[in-house]
């Protein structure tokens, strides 16, 4: 648990932070958002000490930053910054052995501490003796994440670690991210610009104005209801859309309204089974519960046809993700599936749609949701 | 050390075999080219008394001076305006400050003229390494926990290898320059063969002390090219490579 309590921060005339309190929890992924020169990164800062606080107090565990020694602490603290920092001059071993190696582990246990990193992060064993300059910007990104995690810190301090990547390897580096933070559980403090990330990885959203904490709340109850004018205009118009990434597409997938059939069935039981059904559709199903295609009756009349790559989603996918493959192949329907196209069901335009015009509570004004939580 | 021999003026005088040599150039290596080995070898070792220690004194100073913007640009200052000195007048002025230590005379003050000189490519050369690596890469090692002094010596010392080899490149070529003056103040060298040539209008000599000190320029230069590219850190020269 990390702890502000009425930090401030001032670099010359210029006041950086101001009065900042509130509380970080234990195993949550705290994402920090503002426009820049909002004191984001300062506050990110004071946590290890890269800068000192003018003013206040923050304290890890009840213990104030304060008394420790700053390069002890850092060294108990996961930091991961865009670009990497990687040191270039040293091969991806070494860059991820580094925090071991300055609190002087022996070397066979930092062995296998970095091969473990390493699958963790998804990288093959090979990339320990390439060079920063050799990998691509995920791959650098994949090896900071890891030189961060080395010494198995409580705390992670990320400072928008993916603001250099193209959108498709965000992408990928999300996923990466949202699979790591469910098996390690970190206490992570997460800088970024780009607020659709904060809501794809963030537990709490802290948002950010001129040094001032505006609003700090669960990133749905943020959505649905934000404080002021500027973090509605944060949030976006579409806020309502930027909702749906936090629903995933398991939690509507009905499969009750249509038919299944089996491989090699009959063309009379396919139609049978296809007439039989709601949705005017049957799931051809392989051996292991796989989906091999859909049955669907042609628009123009006679036999249904069979179209063995039907448009899919995985259960953990959100809605957004749905709802934009949806609108690019044009259909109303699309199916769920599970692990290796394991069938789950049915996720319709209208579930998506029904979230999007449920009402939403109207804006409580200012005070409403900000501040300290309870 | 065994002393080395200087060639002695006798040789020079004119019933010498050196009327000889003026118009023979086959005759004058012949009877020159031991003074020539000598002459070569002391040139090279005022270059390579000066240099290390030019270098134990200009890397610090540079990491010192860094992070200091105005310590910066004073110590910068001093040394361009150490290096717009005469080199001629550099070296009369050795003789002159180092002679009521006994030591104006011989390898010393050509030795210390030559630090002097090549404080400056060192000293320049190390800062603008320093502060060319990547402020991302400082603040990572320090966000990570290296303490000051092992961001500097871990992280940015070795990523500024090049930089600064470049700088030792510079003064080792200039050093090997100004090294024949060093001559005029009784420390030997090739300048001998340059400025006793033009003293007795001798072509072949003028052109043995010129040629051999732009031949050992070039071949220092080549030389120490190769020690850059063995201590550059090998992760420096990965480039972008197919997996």
């Amino acid at each position: 648990m990390i702890e502000f309590n009425s930090v401030t921060k001032r670099f010359g005339s210029r006041t950086a932070v101001n009065g900042l309190s509130f509380v970080i929890d234990e195993g949550t992924t705290t994402m920090l958002i503002g426009p820049s020169g909002c004191g984001k990164t300062t506050t990110l800062r004071m946590i290890n000490r890269l800068i000192d606080a003018d003013g206040g107090s923050i304290s890890i565990n009840g213990k104030m930053v304060s008394s420790f020694n700053p390069v002890r602490l850092r060294r108990s603290i996961g930091y991961a910054i865009q670009e990497t920092g990687l040191f270039p001059h040293l091969d991806v071993f070494s860059n991820i052995a580094a925090v071991p190696r300055l609190l002087g582990w022996k070397e066979d246990r930092i062995q296998e501490r970095v091969a473990e990193l390493l699958d963790l992060v998804t990288l093959d064993q090979s990339y320990a003796r390439m060079y920063p300059l050799q990998l691509s910007g995920g791959e650098a990104q994949r090896v900071g994440l890891a030189r961060a995690l080395a010494a198995n810190p409580d705390i992670l301090l990320m400072d928008e670690p993916f603001g250099a990547i193209d959108p498709i390897n965000r992408a990928k580096l999300h996923e990466l991210f949202i699979s790591i933070q469910n098996k390690i559980r970190k206490t992570i403090v997460f800088v970024t610009h780009d607020i659709n990330e904060a809501i794809k990885l963030g537990t709490k959203i802290a948002v950010l104005e001129a040094g001032s904490l505006v609003q700090y709340d669960n990133t749905a109850h943020l959505l649905e209801s934000p404080a002021n004018e500027f973090v509605e205009r944060l949030l976006g118009h579409d806020r309502k859309l930027k909702a749906l990434i936090l629903k995933r597409a398991g939690s509507y997938a009905d499969g009750s309204g249509c038919g299944r059939v089996a491989s090699g069935a009959s063309p009379s039981e396919i139609a049978r089974a296809v007439a039989a059904s709601d949705e005017g559709c049957a799931m051809l199903i392989g051996p292991g519960s796989v989906l091999r295609g859909v049955y669907t009756l042609p628009s123009e009349g006679g036999a249904p046809l069979l179209n063995s790559s039907p448009l899919t989603i995985q259960e953990s996918g959100d809605l957004q993700e749905a709802l934009s493959l949806m609108v690019a192949a044009g259909e109303s329907r699309i199916i769920v599936v599970s692990g290796q196209d394991v069938f789950r069901g049915i996720l319709h335009l209208s579930d998506i749609s029904n979230e999007i015009s449920s009402p939403i509570p109207k804006n409580l004004g200012p005070a409403a949701g900000s501040g300290v939580p309870a | 050390m065994t002393a080395v021999p200087v060639i002695s003026y006798h040789r020079l005088r004119p019933d010498s075999p050196c009327r000889r040599c003026i118009i023979d150039p086959g005759t004058y290596l012949g009877y020159y080219w031991p003074s020539i080995i000598d002459g070569l070898l002391q040139h090279l070792l005022i270059v390579f008394l000066s240099i290390p220690f030019s270098i134990l004194v200009s890397v610090p100073i540079g990491i010192a001076i860094s992070p200091h913007p105005r310590l910066k640009h004073i110590v910068l200052t001093i040394t361009s305006f150490l290096m717009t000195i005469p080199s001629l007048a550099l070296f009369g002025l050795m003789v002159v400050v180092l002679g009521p230590l006994g030591l104006g005379i011989g390898k010393a003050p050509a030795v210390i003229a030559i630090i002097i000189y090549s404080l400056l490519p060192i000293i320049r050369n190390t800062v603008l390494a320093l502060a060319q690596v990547p402020s991302k890469t400082i603040e990572a090692a320090r966000g990570i926990g290296y303490t000051k002094a092992q961001t500097i010596l871990r992280i940015m010392l070795p990523l500024s290898i090049p930089v600064i080899m470049a700088g030792v490149r510079n003064s080792v070529v200039l050093g090997i320059g100004v090294a024949c003056y060093a001559s005029l103040v009784g420390s030997g060298g090739l300048g001998y063969f340059i400025f006793s040539g033009i003293g007795r209008a001798n072509f072949y000599m003028i052109c043995t002390g010129a040629i051999l000190v732009s031949a050992l320029a070039i071949g220092a230069n080549y030389v120490l090219l190769r020690l850059e590219d063995l201590l550059t850190p090998r992760g420096l020269k990965a480039g972008k490579k197919a997996k």
